[in-house]
């Protein structure tokens, strides 16, 4: 893993972060945990704004599809890890080769406030690619 | 070797392992076998994601 890496993973965060318990989300992050996000993102931007002009903020080139979101390893790693999971309890006939748009595209069905990590990981899958 | 510090760093990695906790408090709350295993799947991805952060960005070995 390369720090570009941590990166992304800082954008996940981020990801969730914007979108809170908006969304109608079936479930709520406890506020203690969003407070906990806040103060760490707070504490990055910091960081950054010590070496860089203005406070952090994702890259908008980081949200469009990449080779460097895509290989990501934490990026990869999280969602090889859950994809059997999200097969089972969203595609009817899924197994664990299930083609990763397909099982991606049942979370974003079911956990649209999470689809940002789906955005993040695969990029693809969201503009429409099914494979 | 980054422009984050130590403390930065391992807070990332805290926050990965407290979404992870709060997937697993989902899960023993879960009226379904099947919403069950969804978060324990989640639960799962975080905890993985945090382990490889410190393995590999926090504390690597030489």
């Amino acid at each position: 893993m390369t720090l570009s890496a941590f990166d992304d993973a800082l954008d996940v965060l981020v990801a969730i972060r914007a979108q809170g318990n908006r969304e109608g989300a079936d479930y709520r992050f406890p506020a203690r945990l969003l407070a906990d996000l806040d103060a760490v993102l707070a504490r990055v931007n910091a960081e950054r704004g010590t070496r860089k002009p203005g406070a952090y903020e994702p890259d908008p080139s980081r949200r469009t599809p990449g080779p460097l979101l895509v290989t990501s390893g934490i990026a990869l790693m999280a969602v090889l890890s859950v994809l059997p999971t999200w097969a089972a309890n969203t595609v009817a006939s899924a197994t664990p080769t299930v083609a990763p748009c397909v099982a991606a595209k049942g979370w974003l069905h079911n956990k649209p406030r999470e689809a940002a990590l789906i955005r993040l990981m695969y990029p693809e899958c969201v503009a429409g690619s099914e494979q | 070797m980054s422009q984050y510090t130590a403390g930065s760093l391992g807070d990332v990695a805290q926050m990965f392992e407290k979404f992870a906790s709060t997937a697993d408090d989902m899960a023993k709350h879960a009226s379904t076998k099947r919403s069950q295993q969804f978060e324990l799947g989640r639960a799962s991805a975080w905890r993985d994601a945090a382990q490889m952060l410190r393995k590999t960005v926090i504390e690597p070995k030489p």
